[in-house]
Formats: C-alpha cells, sequence, structure tokens
C-alpha cells in the first residue's frame, strides 16, 4: 500500500487534488489509520484557522490617516493624457508652420508688404482664394465627409461627458 | 451602497479626489493592522506602521501598475514596513525569518498554551502566534485575508512552491501538537 504523503493531505484540504488522486486517497485512506488521524487533526486546524481574528484598528483610524495625508503626502498630481496632448501639439506646430511658411511666400510675391497698404494686399490675396475655398462647399461628398465627422465628433463628446457623469454619481452614491 | 473596485478608487485619486483613499484606508485597515499587530507584536507600534504603510502607498500610487491588484502590492509595502520595523527594534531578525529548512520550535511554547487552552480551537488560535514570522505571515494572508498562495508569494518574495511549503509546514506543526494532545478524539 501507498503511503499517503502530507503534501497530499494538504492538498486534499486545499482542494488541489485532481479526482483520481482523490479516489486513490479515499481507497488507502480506509487502511492507513495513521493518515486517517492526521487528516482529522489537519481538518480541525484549517476550521480553526479560518476563525483567526481580524483586530480592529482604534477608533477614528481613518479619519486620523486622511489628515496624516492631507499634511505629509505628496500631491498627487492629475494623470495627463500624453496621447491627447501630444495629438493636440502636433496639430498646433502644423498649423503654426502653415501661417508661417503662408507669410513667407505672401512676403516673397509681394515684396511692397511691409509698406504702408499691406492690408489691402492681404485683401486682395483673400478675396483671390475665396472663391476655391467656397467651392469646397458645393462638392457633395466633401458635404457628406464633413457632416459624418462632425456627427462622429458629437456622438463621442456626449458619451466622454455621460461616462464622466457616472462616475461621478457612482462616487456620490457611496456612503463614506 | 455602490462598489467601487481599488482599481477605480486608484483612478479617482490620481485624477485628483484625494479624499477617495480614504475608501481604500477602510477597505484594507484592519486587516493589514492584525498582519502588523501579530509581526510586531505591540499595538502602539502595529499603528505606527500601519500609518507609514498608508503613507507610502498614497505616495507611490502613481507607479501602481494597474495589471497588479491592488491587496497584493499593498500587502507587499506592509509586509516590508513590518520587517523594517522589527530590524529597527534590533532584533535578530535572520533568527526570526528562518529558513524553510530549519525546524521551528513551536513546541517550547506548547505546554504553556495547552494548559490555558478549553478546546482545539482557542489552543490552536494562541498557538499561530508562536509560530515563525513568515510561517504566521502566510497563514494569516491564506486564512484572514484570502490571498491565493501565488499572491502570497509575490508578497514576501519568495517562491510559489516555498509558499506552500510554508504554509504546509505550519499547518502540519500545529496539527501534530493536536494529535499530541488527542485533540482530534474529544472533536470528533
Amino acid at each position: 500500500m501507498k503511503k499517503i504523503s502530507d503534501e497530499t493531505l494538504n492538498d486534499y484540504i486545499d482542494n488541489q487534488l485532481d479526482s483520481s488522486s482523490l479516489n486513490e486517497l479515499k481507497q488507502n485512506l480506509n487502511n492507513d489509520e495513521e493518515a486517517l488521524n492526521k487528516l482529522k487533526a489537519l481538518k480541525i486546524v484549517d476550521s480553526a484557522l479560518r476563525e483567526i481574528e481580524v483586530y480592529e484598528t482604534p477608533l477614528n483610524f481613518t479619519d486620523k490617516m486622511m489628515g496624516i495625508i492631507s499634511k505629509h503626502a505628496k500631491s498627487v498630481k492629475p494623470k495627463i493624457n500624453y496621447f491627447f496632448t501630444g495629438i493636440v501639439s502636433l496639430f498646433a506646430i502644423i498649423i503654426a508652420a502653415v501661417l508661417v511658411s503662408l507669410i513667407v511666400v505672401v512676403i516673397k510675391q509681394n515684396p511692397s508688404l511691409g509698406q504702408p497698404h499691406v492690408t489691402e494686399t492681404v485683401k486682395k490675396i483673400v478675396d483671390d482664394n475665396i472663391n476655391s475655398f467656397n467651392s469646397l462647399f458645393v462638392n457633395n461628398q466633401i458635404l457628406f465627409a464633413g457632416g459624418i465627422l462632425t456627427g462622429l465628433l458629437i456622438l463621442g463628446f456626449i458619451v466622454i461627458l455621460d461616462s464622466h457623469r457616472n462616475f461621478k454619481n457612482k462616487l456620490k452614491g457611496i456612503s463614506h | 451602497m455602490k462598489h467601487l473596485t481599488d482599481i477605480e478608487i486608484i483612478e479617482s485619486v490620481k485624477r485628483g479626489n484625494t479624499a477617495d483613499f480614504s475608501l481604500l484606508i477602510k477597505r484594507y485597515k484592519d486587516k493589514a493592522f492584525s498582519l502588523l499587530k501579530r509581526l510586531l507584536k505591540n499595538e502602539m507600534d502595529a499603528e505606527e506602521a500601519l500609518q507609514d504603510c498608508f503613507l507610502k502607498a498614497f505616495n507611490s500610487l502613481k507607479d501602481f501598475r494597474q495589471d497588479a491588484k491592488f491587496s497584493t502590492w499593498f500587502y507587499r509595502i506592509v509586509y516590508n514596513t513590518g520587517l523594517t520595523v522589527l530590524a529597527s527594534r534590533k532584533r535578530k531578525v535572520e533568527q526570526e525569518m528562518m529558513s524553510i529548512d530549519e525546524n521551528f520550535d513551536v513546541a517550547s511554547f506548547d505546554n504553556e498554551i495547552y494548559a490555558s487552552s478549553e478546546n482545539a480551537r482557542t489552543y490552536i488560535l494562541k498557538i499561530v502566534d508562536k509560530l515563525p514570522i513568515r510561517n504566521a505571515i502566510v497563514v494569516i494572508l491564506f486564512y484572514v485575508d484570502g490571498l491565493s498562495l501565488n499572491e502570497i508569494s509575490q508578497v514576501i518574495g519568495t517562491s510559489l512552491v516555498n509558499t506552500k511549503v510554508l504554509l504546509h509546514r505550519s499547518r502540519n506543526a500545529l496539527r501534530d501538537l493536536l494529535l499530541k494532545h488527542n485533540y482530534q478524539e474529544e472533536m470528533l
């Protein structure tokens, strides 16, 4: 007869035995009084350990702790969304670059800039290009794509706003 | 009452809602206090160490990786803080933190505890406090805090196999003492 090991008995207590090992253990226990006694004692130990007392912290511990935290803790900086910040920065850089290059082109094409009639020159350039800008809105495909993009942006904004509101309500719902 | 997960609370604290950290304190204070009190054998030291643990946790919250469980991370802080306090008392921690290959001498307290115990349950609960530190911690984290062996191994920084050995040896030592006093006959 195979001797039943302490490890097997402990695994039995922790429900770690598979069905075949469990059957084998049950059969062997019938012929092994020592192991049976050990198992009985282990069950008592396991049951007693489940009743280990949880000591309570002194009264007002949480308030005292929060006071200590507000005095000594380093402030937790709100988490920065680097992805969002990166995208916004990229667009800002692109826009700035386009503006600068436009100004450079305008100055090169109009050496008279810097003279008193600057505003007239700029007005002329804007007048020249306003028609091509307007023509964008005549194209149905561009209007359709723009509409979809605007819709998606509004939808995304509503979803973010809603999840933020839900989270705030969840926090408020907690009884402190 | 709605129940926020640890991660949701941490997210809120990281957004700047410092007051929400009190939810984590309420959730973990008693169990962590029990662990420290058993480790340090002194209520005032345990309370002071617990304050230190929560302060460390708050200040390190930005480093907490959310793929881990907060409980495991926090109990690791508690365990290390407890050991630091012990070391500062200039106790021979190495002696207390005996390796799992050494035999521990629970039996030396046995007669006194047996004489003052009404039954097997009270006897076991008293003698648990006499287990070597690491064995006692494994038992408490397993039975009181409900951590898995894998989580306990992360808290105390040992392998899963060694953690399992620590738990089994602790239980076997207690079992042998029960058998010595024939408690299993009384109970069944």
